[in-house]
């Protein structure tokens, strides 16, 4: 295969950059729901792609069956003609040949069919089993294996592996008014099957958080101080800053790069968010990107300071900046644009009981539940929502959902935890290509002048 | 198409399966890509894929696959995932019926990328033409789509489609803050006159943003446009027959009954041409068929496959279908519609006194998706007061409840439906008593 790979790079040798991609995915994904074994489902896609560069314009191809490569290369170019571009040099990479190890402790591929049903069946009659009030569940196992192999114009021939297991807890409860209201409870691994498994407590967790949440009344609309846990301060920087950090979006766009100049003042000095593939152990930990750029970690704030920014070849050559190894792809289907990898607020000095000491009434908020930017403003639900009353933490809320303009809001984080804690479960979104594995991490961190939607 | 795949498919399951269903697809694509004014990409993508569903002992399993060079490997992995699948009692139907639904524009099927790089090109060109200080990302696209399912007990069929589709969307970026509008349409036949008038439609949106307006923490009237309709996703699985069955619909006990104002009318119909969710038959094959889901305010029918169909006693309504080419057929809506009321646009805002046109809403995915509970962050939004438009909002976030909402807080359904998304084509609707918080 690498021969055929490299004879059809060189049948493009008129293009001035030139990617062949190809890989396949397997996946897995086993569903109950109520009372039965809702879905079974194994997936396999095998693809490639050719992305070329020519006078500045990008074309790119895709496909799934790999016997013409040498013919996908000529389409490819044949797209890029049609773009006409601005004499684009990108920068040159030192070539890399590689064979990335995927170090697996228990591959889910290795468990039998049967053994994955029967522990999410355990899982699922934990839960219905809990009170008779939970009237449904959702108790799933998500599971795909990726392999790809890049092969550049520029020597680069290097083969990745990502592996990511998901399984997803939800006890369904009705409200005093008949309304499903619900509890989640999500675990992730990246390379052991066996993170999943023994997991009988969280279940009863989720089955007792049910009931509270059903019970629960509503947040007030209002604008609060609000508390973060770790987990949606990491999907909070995700959403409230990270987008705005991927220069894709900004290098042509003279209005945000008057805005967003290194050097400007985005927070307070305690704060530092930084984000890279070079960070071990989580959901968007790579070796390189999928233009074969080496990963890194980037700053993105230190000490309040816009620092950085991420980048692919293309907007790092335009903006003057190095490449940062942060463009990705979510598969073959689509071209690499530039993406977070695992995203941080770094820890700070405070602790949780500082930070509730001197709030008289306000919102604890506790694991993400989905988030959005629109770049001058950001929203994310809290998947369960407390008040803190007094410099207490009191009685629990339900549908707390805060929004924001995001200056404003990095501003206003004044205190930051010592403490550290990652999302790693949901898929980032961006354009058509989702979801991709992204790591969210961060601290406790407290933010003042929140607007919280509610009744 | 040649179909050889799946016969071999079939002919491999006989014996080790009591009954299988398979669906082929092929797919081909292309986009131009415009970013920032500037064409950055033409793309072209080609797809295909094999989507089995394995029954045995009144399990089911399902396994899709693009790798088409071992028909004996996709039996054998069905049957594996149909042993220790879950329990799935259905009877395939062995015909498949014979509605057509035109679906497919030759005229579509035969566009180029230089077209579509011309379609993107015009459409910023008509903004700039209007305001150069706007950068726009444009994009226009084509797919062709073939699909052919059978089934062990004889059942099959074919059909095609084109979808052709554009989209605008201007920006502008500076101190005071950022703001970005978004125009698109799609539709299975080239629309009569190209598609310049989103130019036309997002300069329109562009006039209303020329000034700011502030809106005030309170009750406020709500003109939602159909791009907000993510607000009413709830709705779709509280009409859903799988979510009756699984228990979490909260109109599970409520066939028959009251759940809407009296001006609500609700009606899936995948045979009306001319949209992406049409087709003449089902991805289980049975036949399609137009049925109100809401008619004077009352619950008529859950959408159903076979499955959910056979568990609550109901005659299937055809609304199994795969959520991407990947996935097992399953209830859902082919397309949405609403049947319209008589003032457009412009006359209902001229009937608002103090209310907000919400055109954009950002966060819907972080309501919960069986309360209806929702609070959503106004995206693009306009305040009118007195009938007169006044300017812009932001930091506004809209809270509610979706069913509470269409049960006492419809003033009027309005006229003109747009493609809200890929499965929904709605008319504008004017709500009172809306949920507004904002800062200051």
């Amino acid at each position: 295969m690498r021969e055929r790979i490299e004879a059809a790079l060189k049948a493009g040798s008129e293009a001035d950059d030139l990617t062949i991609r190809l890989e396949e995915i397997t996946s897995t994904s086993i569903s109950f729901q109520k009372d039965e074994l809702d879905s079974l489902a194994n997936g396999k896609s095998v693809g490639g792609s050719v992305r070329a560069l020519l006078n500045g314009g990008w074309g790119f191809v895709s496909f799934q069956d790999f016997d013409n490569l040498e013919g996908r290369v000529r389409q490819a170019i044949e797209h890029a003609k049609l773009v006409s571009g601005d004499n684009l040099k990108l920068p040159e990479i030192p070539p890399v040949v590689d064979e990335v190890p995927l170090k697996a402790v228990r591959h889910p591929d290795d468990v039998p069919l049967s053994e994955k049903v029967g522990l999410l069946r355990n899982y699922n009659s934990i839960i219905m089993g809990y009170d008779k009030k939970i009237v449904s569940t959702i108790v799933r196992m998500d599971h795909f294996h990726q392999k790809s192999t890049l092969a550049t114009k520029a020597g680069s021939y290097i083969t990745q592996q990502k592996l990511k297991l998901n399984m997803q807890l939800v006890a369904i409860v009705p409200d005093e008014d008949g309304r499903p209201q619900n509890a989640m409870g999500l675990i992730t691994s990246m390379d052991n099957y066996n993170t999943v498994a023994g997991k009988e407590k969280l279940c009863e967790d989720v089955a007792r958080k049910g009931l509270e949440i059903a019970a629960a009344p509503l947040a007030r609309a209002g604008t609060y101080t609000v508390i973060a846990d770790p987990e949606l301060t990491g999907v909070f920087i995700h959403e409230a800053f990270g987008h705005l950090s991927e220069s894709d979006f900004i290098y042509e766009n003279p209005g945000w790069l008057d805005i967003l100049v290194l050097g400007k003042r985005m927070g307070r000095p305690i704060l530092n968010v930084a984000d890279g593939g070079t960070v071990q152990g989580h959901a968007g930990t790579i070796k390189y990107d999928d233009e074969g750029t080496p990963a890194t970690k980037t700053y993105l704030i230190k000490d309040g300071i816009l620092t950085g920014r991420l980048h692919s070849r293309e907007t790092a050559v335009k903006m003057g900046e190095r490449p940062t190894g942060n463009a990705r792809t979510v598969s073959y289907a689509f071209p690499p644009i530039v993406r977070m990898t695992n995203t941080l607020v770094e820890p700070g000095g405070a602790s949780l009981k500082e930070m509730l000491a001197d709030i008289k009434y306000g919102i604890y908020a506790v694991k993400p539940h989905g988030g959005q930017t629109n770049f001058e403003q950001f929203t994310f639900g809290a998947a369960e929502g407390f008040e803190i009353v007094d410099g207490k933490i009191g009685r629990r809320l339900r549908n707390v959902a805060i929004s924001g303009n995001l200056f404003r809001t990095l501003e206003n984080i004044d205190m930051i935890a010592s403490d550290i804690g990652w999302e790693d479960h949901g898929g980032c979104g961006k354009g058509a290509q989702v979801p991709l594995p992204v790591g969210c991490g961060g601290p406790h961190i407290r933010i003042q002048e929140c607007i919280v939607g509610g009744a | 198409m040649d179909t050889t795949i799946v016969e071999k498919i079939l002919k491999g399951a006989k014996g080790k399966l009591d009954a299988c269903e398979v669906c082929f697809t092929i797919s081909e694509s292309k986009e131009a890509n415009y970013s920032s004014n500037k064409l950055k990409s033409s793309e072209g993508k080609g797809s295909r894929s094999i989507a089995a569903r394995g029954f045995k002992n009144g399990k089911m399993g399902f396994y899709v696959t693009s790798d088409l060079s071992s028909p004996e490997a996709i039996v054998a992995a069905t049957v594996e995932l149909a042993n220790e699948g879950g329990p799935h009692e259905i009877e395939l139907p062995a015909d498949f019926g014979n509605a057509t639904v035109d679906t497919y524009d030759e005229k579509v099927a035969n566009l180029t990328p230089a077209d579509l790089v011309g379609t993107g090109r015009a459409l910023i060109g008509i903004v700039r033409e209007y305001d150069p200080k706007y950068l726009n990302e444009a994009q226009a696209a084509s797919i062709v789509e073939h699909t052919f399912l059978a089934n062990s007990r004889g059942g099959k069929g074919q059909h095609k489609s084109t979808l052709v589709s554009a989209s605008i969307s201007p920006s502008l970026a500076d101190e005071s803050g950022f703001m970005e509008i978004y125009e698109f349409e799609f539709s299975t036949h080239m629309p009569a006159n190209g598609f310049n008038f989103l130019g036309h439609k997002v300069i329109d949106k562009l006039k209303f943003c020329e000034k700011d307006a502030k809106a005030a923490t309170g009750d406020y009237e709500i003109l939602l446009m159909p791009k907000a309709v993510d607000i009413f996703n709830t709705l779709l699985l509280a009409v859903n027959a799988r979510a009756v069955l699984k228990g979490y619909s909260p109109w599970s006990d409520k066939l028959r009954s009251k759940v809407a104002d009296g001006k609500l009318e609700i009606i899936d119909d995948p045979l009306r041409p001319g949209h992406a969710g049409s087709q003449p038959f089902d991805d289980e094959g049975t036949p399609s068929k137009r049925k109100a889901l809401i008619e004077d305010g009352f619950l008529r029918v859950f959408l159903n496959d076979l499955f959910s169909a056979a568990k609550l006693g109901q005659e299937p309504t055809g609304n199994a279908f795969r959520m991407g080419k990947r996935s097992e057929p399953r209830a859902s809506a082919s397309t949405l519609f609403i049947t319209e009321g008589k003032r457009d646009f412009a006359a209902l805002v001229s009937r608002m006194k103090k209310g907000i046109i919400v055109d954009q809403i950002m966060g819907a995915h972080t309501a919960s998706p069986f309360s209806g509970d929702f609070s959503v962050n106004i995206n693009m939004g306009w305040l009118v007061e007195n009938g007169e438009i006044a300017g812009r909002v932001k930091d506004c976030m809209l809270a509610g409840n979706v069913f509470g909402w269409i049960k006492d807080n419809i003033v009027e359904i309005g006229h003109g439906s747009e493609r809200a998304s890929a499965s929904v084509c709605i008319p504008p609707i004017l709500f009172a008593g809306a949920k507004i918080a904002t800062t200051g």
